[in-house]
């Protein structure tokens, strides 16, 4: 008895050091945005300071931020339109079709994610330039859903894999062909999934950097190359970089905190067992 | 033309051959039941008849209509599974429907099948309810409801009952075989557990490796089973086999130390056995307790005594293998006890000890059943 309390203590304290370290750099970045430089660099640290939200507002009204961030909604949000449908389809089947080919196409989807993104980066931006797309949606969509598509597919059909087949089995005896079966009986069971599929998907189109440096331009620049932007020397571009960063978490923060029901169910999808 | 048949209906998988080419007929209105060990592809067989499998070989017909290639959808077929396979996210009700939904039954027309499967089933008060909130018996009943309410040709039952605890099973039994009587539908039922299969089966098919080992029904398999391997899996408990040598012309068979004079009916088959292994079956309920030692006694050290209150159950070992008395229940006996027990001959069967093809039964095996297992009778 004693022993298991001082296990759960140990696990305790060592969670509670994680959050501490995982927090500090957004509180950090929390602090500098709402300072004036020369407080959020003096040395000793002052704790007492009034808050100013002049570099919010400044760089969400005034450098055009609000613009970039309608930029990173579109693409993420036509990621996700793309790539969890898509996934979505492929990951049933290589669910339900369990060949030695179904294998090795699902190996294969994984070759993609084992290439560091700068060596992807350059056919990506060859084939978008020779095809006049830079500065274009689409082409940062299609490029966002390649990236993405082996990690829908894989994701999903780890859900897929949670329902029993019987449950297609009954559909087909009840009366339902194949996509009558899947979308009538399996798809609202792996609904939970598309929903966690959809958030990390989108969550990993929202944070691109690389692909969008390269890939956007004056009309599709998203949020995080904007941010960069303000990565100089200048202290004053140090509080603007710091708030860019926090408005940059806020939409997500509000979402993921919407869907927390759908995330937690879906991250327990063996509850759909009858 | 039999309501269903195989024909020559065969099952690969790859290069490993699941069921050799088959052949069965079942008539309209017959409760048969597919029973076999694991692996005996009993299942397989189903899923064949319900088109969840494709046949590698052979034509399957079902009310005169060729059904080879035709989809589960098609075959105007129903199915309870083993682990019920109900819509986790649909309340019972639906799932009931589904089935009607799907083909476009008329909405009155549902409601009013579904309502009426409930009644007979008892599930009206949980129509609402979703699958989870049921208790395993329930959810069987909502399984056989859903498959009630389409009046499909043939119902099909994967192990239906192997899930619920052994009283809900035999009230489970119980009902499936009322149902069946209530509907007079074809019904094919796949168990492993030969109790069920001799209770609720008019006719019973003994499956192995895929090959049939004997269909009909069950007190014909019980007397008269056609070889060693449906005589060891018919009957609980299972029938003693004593490995013997056919001596004397057929008038004695040797088996170990200890000599079973053959009854003169019998001795004419094993005439041309003389000198030959076989196979001496003989129900534990057909084997007495001698005070001492006799011609054709045999003594046995117990292993084990099982009370089951109504009897008991003896268990030792002859020449090598469990050699099993039935008693009515007796005490003051126990593990370690040495008995002496009778053989009656007249009722056992001969069988080729190399093949396990039956070579004769004996002269009284249609005499009698013993009471306690005049109440495994099928009802019909």
């Amino acid at each position: 008895m004693v022993r298991r309390m001082r296990v759960q203590v140990l696990i305790l304290v060592g969670l509670t050091l994680f959050t501490v370290f995982s927090l500090t750099p957004i509180v950090w970045a929390l602090l500098i945005s709402i300072r004036e430089p020369i407080d959020a660099f003096s040395i000793p640290p002052k704790i007492l300071v009034e808050p100013t939200f002049r570099y919010h507002v400044d760089i969400w009204l005034g450098r055009g931020f609000l613009g970039f961030f309608l930029n990173s909604a579109i693409i993420a949000a036509g990621t996700v339109l793309v790539s969890v449908p898509v996934g979505t389809l492929a990951a049933y089947a290589l669910s339900r079709i369990q060949t030695r080919a179904s294998r090795s196409l699902l190996m294969s989807l994984l070759v993609v994610r084992m290439f560091p993104h700068v060596l992807l980066v350059i056919p990506f931006f060859v084939m978008a330039r020779s095809l006049e797309m830079i500065n274009t949606y689409p082409a940062m969509i299609a490029a966002m859903v390649a990236l993405n598509q082996p990690f829908t597919v894989w994701l999903m059909r780890s859900f897929f894999l949670e329902i029993p087949r019987e449950l297609d089995e009954a559909a087909y005896i009840d009366g339902c062909n194949a996509w009558q079966a899947f979308w009538n009986v399996i798809l609202p069971l792996a609904r939970p999934g598309m929903v966690v599929t959809s958030l990390f998907s989108l969550l990993l189109a929202y944070n691109e950097f690389l692909f969008a440096l390269v890939l956007t331009g004056t009309d599709t620049k998203t949020l995080p190359v904007a941010i960069a932007e303000y990565g100089g020397e200048d202290l004053n571009y140090w509080s603007l970089s710091a708030a860019g960063a926090i408005g940059i978490m806020l939409p997500i923060l509000t979402f993921m905190l919407f869907f927390q029901r759908h995330l937690v169910r879906g991250l327990t999808i063996g509850a759909v067992k009858g | 033309m039999a309501f269903l048949e195989l024909r020559k209906v065969a099952k690969r998988f790859g290069s490993h051959e699941v069921i050799p080419p088959l052949d069965l007929a079942i008539e309209k209105g017959e409760f048969v039941v597919f029973v076999g060990p694991s692996g005996c592809g009993k299942s397989t067989l189903m899923r064949l008849i319900a088109g969840l499998e494709p046949s590698s070989d052979g034509e399957i017909w079902i009310d005169g209509r060729d059904v080879t290639d035709v989809l589960p959808k098609d075959r105007d077929i129903a199915m309870v599974f083993q682990n019920y396979a109900l819509y986790p996210d649909k309340s019972v009700y639906d799932n009931m429907a589904f089935g009607l939904r799907m083909r476009k039954t008329p909405a009155r027309e549902v409601d009013e099948r579904v309502r009426a499967a409930a009644r007979v089933l008892g599930l009206d008060a949980l129509l609402e309810r979703r699958p989870a909130q049921l208790s395993g018996g329930q959810r069987q009943r909502v399984a056989v409801g859903r498959a009630m309410v389409r009046e499909p040709k043939i119902f099909l039952f994967d192990e239906p009952l192997s899930n619920l605890d052994a009283h809900l099973r035999v009230h489970m039994r119980t009902e499936l075989v009322r149902l069946h009587r209530q509907l007079g539908a074809t019904m094919i039922y796949v168990t492993h557990d030969q109790v069920e299969a001799m209770t609720m089966g008019d006719r019973i098919v003994v499956l192995d490796h895929g090959r049939i080992r004997q269909a009909g029904a069950p007190l014909e398999l019980f007397r008269r089973p056609a070889n060693a391997f449906v005589a060891g899996f018919i009957g609980s408990p299972a029938m003693n086999m004593l490995p013997c040598v056919v001596e004397q012309h057929g008038t004695e068979l040797r088996s170990g130390p200890v000599t079973i004079p053959v009854p003169p009916p019998l001795r004419a088959a094993l005439k041309p056995w003389s000198g030959k292994a076989v196979l001496f079956g003989l129900r534990p309920q057909f084997v007495g307790l001698a005070a001492a030692p006799g011609s054709g006694t045999l003594r046995l050290t117990l292993d084990a005594v099982e009370h089951l209150g109504t009897e008991t159950i003896l268990i030792g070992l002859h020449e090598g293998r469990p050699f099993q008395v039935v008693v009515p229940t007796m005490v003051g006996i126990s593990a370690g006890s040495s008995i002496f027990a009778t053989l009656d001959a007249g009722r056992g069967h001969v069988f080729d000890a190399a093949t396990g093809d039956l070579i004769a039964h004996g002269s009284d095996v249609d005499a009698s059943v013993p009471e306690s297992i005049a109440g495994l009778g099928h009802v019909s």
